[in-house]
């Protein structure tokens, strides 16, 4: 089978170097681009749709698309996939993250300077290289991490990535209060049963509850998160009363 | 030369400093050798995996400075996933147990710990030079340990870290009696900086050429730091923010009249821009001035400081310069070497933009460019084909079209004429990325024309196995080929499983390879690491019954002398 398509290469090779005009395609290639540009109109067109439709859950999803356009684990999954657009896929463009993330708080300062474009921003930081990056600290670890808010769309899968960092056994420094915690789901709400409450600073620089406003207020007004223990929670709130 | 002494071939050696060449004298003969292995001061390992330290220090017993590189490229841009590995501490433990004097330790995409940042500040009482580049997994805590014990510490350089800024006290813990500060680059700190004992130190500094500064240096701060050290080569200014401080302004514009040794200039990280014009008395001496962090500097006030600034060799901007912006570049920094013009607008329509005319512009003006990275929302294969002839001297030329797939925004066509025509063009290129809508046709001239090519970025490009094989048949210098979401297949990766041996390292990530194609692979060439990185249940691989036929998601492979690394976390199994 690879022997295959080496010989087929050696023959290309030579249609190259015998062609007078280096330009011009070979049948083959005459019919690829043909291809191509029927698959890049399909993709062209599929896009178009896409960008008459804001909402998110428009599921116009072509999957007779050319091979290029499906593939399939560069894109990121969300519950209704969408054909890859520079706004959608991971790790593009590829912009080193410390950049990436600059970028974002630049333009949430921008954002508090003047209020209507809070809403403006927050769909730039949406669509912004589709990362949003911002730092997770919890009590009794010492490091901190960062977690894209971008790549996700509800409290509850927020709570589950949340989980995944800092609950499973083996991302988890060994300390003896995590031991106990491998079941537990981090709750959002505080119900006093993990232990554990999700709390964020907004740009006010307040410490507030996660899961109170709707997601899109969350994300337009969350600088970092912090996994506090119920009882320092409560204490907090005492004293901002 | 064998009836030399060995004393006289090892100083003839000091002269040839650059790794290719002492390799290459090390393979002449035995003796040579040997002493080449004895004097060599700076070791250079690109692949953290490739060797251990412990065959590291047998063969290099006498080194002094270390630099490391740990995860592959594409760690960058989130691909790799926590964890993965890159991890400096086994790399410290052995150094401080044997008695190399380590002076130099520089580690780009590695892992660092506090734990490991204090046994390097402890082991080694020469040590001189840290620079950290983009690594993570250390905190100011970390660093005060750096401060604390290296008494003849000359460089602290972090770039672009993620440091877990504890906002401690780390500046403070340099002794009061410590004076050799050379390079201190702090910018990528979030947190808030102790001002005073920022300027006790730069004041006790009379060696400091490189400061470079965090956002929490308010104006009223740098006007005094540059005040007692007007010996600075590299300034980095933190925040611009001129509160309407008039006086901060003079004593800034008092203090820069005195920078005549001022050649590089970044930072702004927040910049009021009226202020820069305190800064054109110095610009005709830069050769370096980074504004890619200077989101709100643009428009005229950028043109300004640009127009004073004709000496200038290397030019890192924002897109919000436009094709007017680089235009003015063009015709005034005659001498520039290198460009970067990074995106502001990622989801595309923005209007202030560059496009491919600013790419010509800047090829038309500057004759002695050779090195660019340009992130556009459109390209011509027109303009390519100009720019491979206005600049044969690319060594790396990397264009990045931000929508993947995007053709020639005037013919339609797919651009493999225009970087047919960069390689064919430019005989010295090392390091090419491209994008666009691209098919096997580019990859076929680049296997043709790119005979020095090193390093190859390719995404969203390619529509058979051919491509890729064009490139690995073809270019023989080929050492790092990263490849994403393109159909690449089993085919391609098991042609030539020898050509890897001659190779760092190869990434492909949403390919076409399978699991089959990889364990194939990895049977043939017992010498490489071939890795696969599954963040989905890995175990799901096996069980499926179809595992042969399952695509990888991520395969990472190098060679390496020293078999599979026991540090890989669950996500990783490596074949």
């Amino acid at each position: 089978m690879e022997g295959g398509s080496a010989s087929t290469l050696s023959n290309d090779d030579n249609l190259v170097v015998s062609s007078e005009d280096s330009s011009s395609p070979t049948e083959n290639g005459l019919e690829l681009r043909l291809t191509l540009s029927l698959g890049r109109k399909g993709f062209r067109d599929c896009r178009a749709s896409q960008a008459n439709d804001d909402s998110s859950s428009s599921s116009s999803s072509p999957s007779s698309l050319s091979s290029r356009a499906s593939v399939t684990a560069g894109i990121k999954r969300t519950a209704d996939s969408m054909a890859p657009t520079s706004g959608q896929v991971v790790g593009w463009p590829p912009i080193r993250t410390y950049r990436m993330n600059s970028m974002v708080n630049q333009a949430k300062t921008l954002a508090m300077e003047d209020p209507q474009q809070v809403n403006r921003n927050t769909n730039d930081a949406t669509k912004m290289g589709s990362s949003m990056f911002v730092k997770v600290t919890m009590d009794g670890i010492p490091i901190g991490r960062k977690i894209d808010l971008n790549a996700h769309k509800c409290y509850e899968s927020l709570s589950n990535a949340l989980e995944d960092m800092f609950l499973k056994p083996n991302t988890v420094p060994s300390t003896q209060e995590t031991d106990g915690r491998l079941e537990t789901r981090l709750k959002i709400l505080p119900d006093g049963s993990s232990g554990l409450v999700l709390t964020y600073e907004d740009k006010e620089g307040d410490w507030m509850l996660v899961g109170d406003v709707p997601w899109r207020m969350f994300i337009g007004s969350v600088k970092r998160l912090r996994i506090m223990k119920t009882s320092e929670a409560t204490g907090a709130a005492k004293m901002n009363l | 030369m064998n009836y030399f002494p060995d004393e006289v071939i090892e100083h003839v050696f000091d002269f040839v400093t650059s790794h290719k060449d002492r390799n290459s004298i090390s393979l002449v003969c035995k003796s040579w050798f040997k002493i080449e292995r004895y004097s060599r001061q700076n070791v250079f390992i690109g692949n953290c995996y490739s060797i251990s330290p412990e065959r590291l220090l047998r063969r290099f017993p006498c080194f002094k400075s270390l630099t490391l590189k740990g995860k592959p490229h594409f760690a960058d841009f989130n691909l790799v996933p926590h964890g993965w590995g890159g991890f400096v501490q086994p790399w410290i433990e052995a150094l401080a147990r044997s008695r190399v004097g380590l002076e130099e330790l520089r580690l780009k995409r590695m892992v660092v710990t506090d734990e490991g940042l204090e046994l390097l500040s402890r082991s080694f009482v020469n040590f001189k030079s840290l620079v950290l580049v983009s690594c993570e997994g250390f905190s100011t805590d970390g660093l005060a340990s750096i401060a604390s014990n290296c008494r003849h510490l000359r460089d602290l350089d972090l770039q672009e870290n993620e440091i877990d800024d504890h906002r401690g006290q780390w500046l403070s813990c340099f002794p009061e009696t410590y004076t050799s500060l050379v390079t201190l680059n702090f910018a990528c700190l979030e947190g808030e900086t102790n001002l005073v004992a920022l300027e006790r130190l730069v004041a006790r500094s009379p060696n400091l050429r490189s400061l470079k500064l965090n956002r929490a240096v308010p104006l009223d701060a740098l006007a005094r730091l540059m005040a007692c050290a007007p010996q600075i080569v590299d300034l980095g200014v933190g925040s611009y923010e001129d509160e309407q401080d008039s006086e901060s302004c003079l004593k800034l514009q008092a203090a820069i009249r005195k920078y005549t040794s001022l050649r590089s200039l970044s930072g702004f990280l927040e910049a009021a821009p009226h202020c820069l014009s305190a800064f054109h008395p110095v610009c005709h001496n830069l050769t370096s001035l980074n504004l890619s962090y200077a989101a709100e500097i643009h428009g005229s006030h950028l043109i300004k400081l640009i127009e004073h600034c004709k000496k200038l060799q290397r030019l890192w901007i924002l897109d919000s310069i436009g094709d007017k912006g680089l235009e003015v570049v063009a015709s005034t920094c005659k001498e520039l070497q290198e460009l970067r013009v990074f995106p502001t607008d990622l989801h595309g329509g923005g209007n202030t933009a560059v496009t491919e005319d600013g790419l010509v512009a800047i090829s038309a003006g500057c004759p002695k460019l050779h090195s660019i990275l340009y992130f556009c929302q459109q390209m011509t294969n027109a303009a390519l084909i100009t720019v491979a002839r206005n600049c044969p001297n690319f060594i790396r030329f990397r264009l990045c079209i931000l929508e993947p797939h995007k053709p020639d925004h005037v013919t339609s066509q797919p651009l493999d004429e225009g970087f047919g025509a960069i390689v064919q063009a430019c005989k010295n290129l090392k390091r090419l990325s491209v994008s666009g809508l691209l098919t096997d046709q580019v990859f076929l001239y680049i296997g043709m024309f790119a005979t020095q090519l090193e390093m190859l970025s390719i995404a969203f490009a390619g529509d058979t196995d051919k491509g890729m094989l064009y490139v690995l048949n073809g270019c023989k210098k080929m050492r790092k080929l990263e490849i994403r979401d393109s159909p690449f297949g089993d085919a391609a990766l098991l042609a030539d499983v020898n050509k890897y041996e001659t190779m760092r390292s190869l990434w492909m990530s949403s390919c076409e390879v399978t699991l089959g194609g990889c364990k194939r692979l990895a049977r043939k060439a017992p010498w490489l690491n071939v890795e696969i990185i599954n963040e989905n249940d890995n175990n799901r691989m096996e069980e499926n019954g179809y595992e042969g036929r399952q695509k990888v998601d991520k395969l990472y492979l190098y060679r390496t002398v020293v078999g599979t690394r026991v540090d890989a976390p669950p996500f990783v199994w490596i074949l």
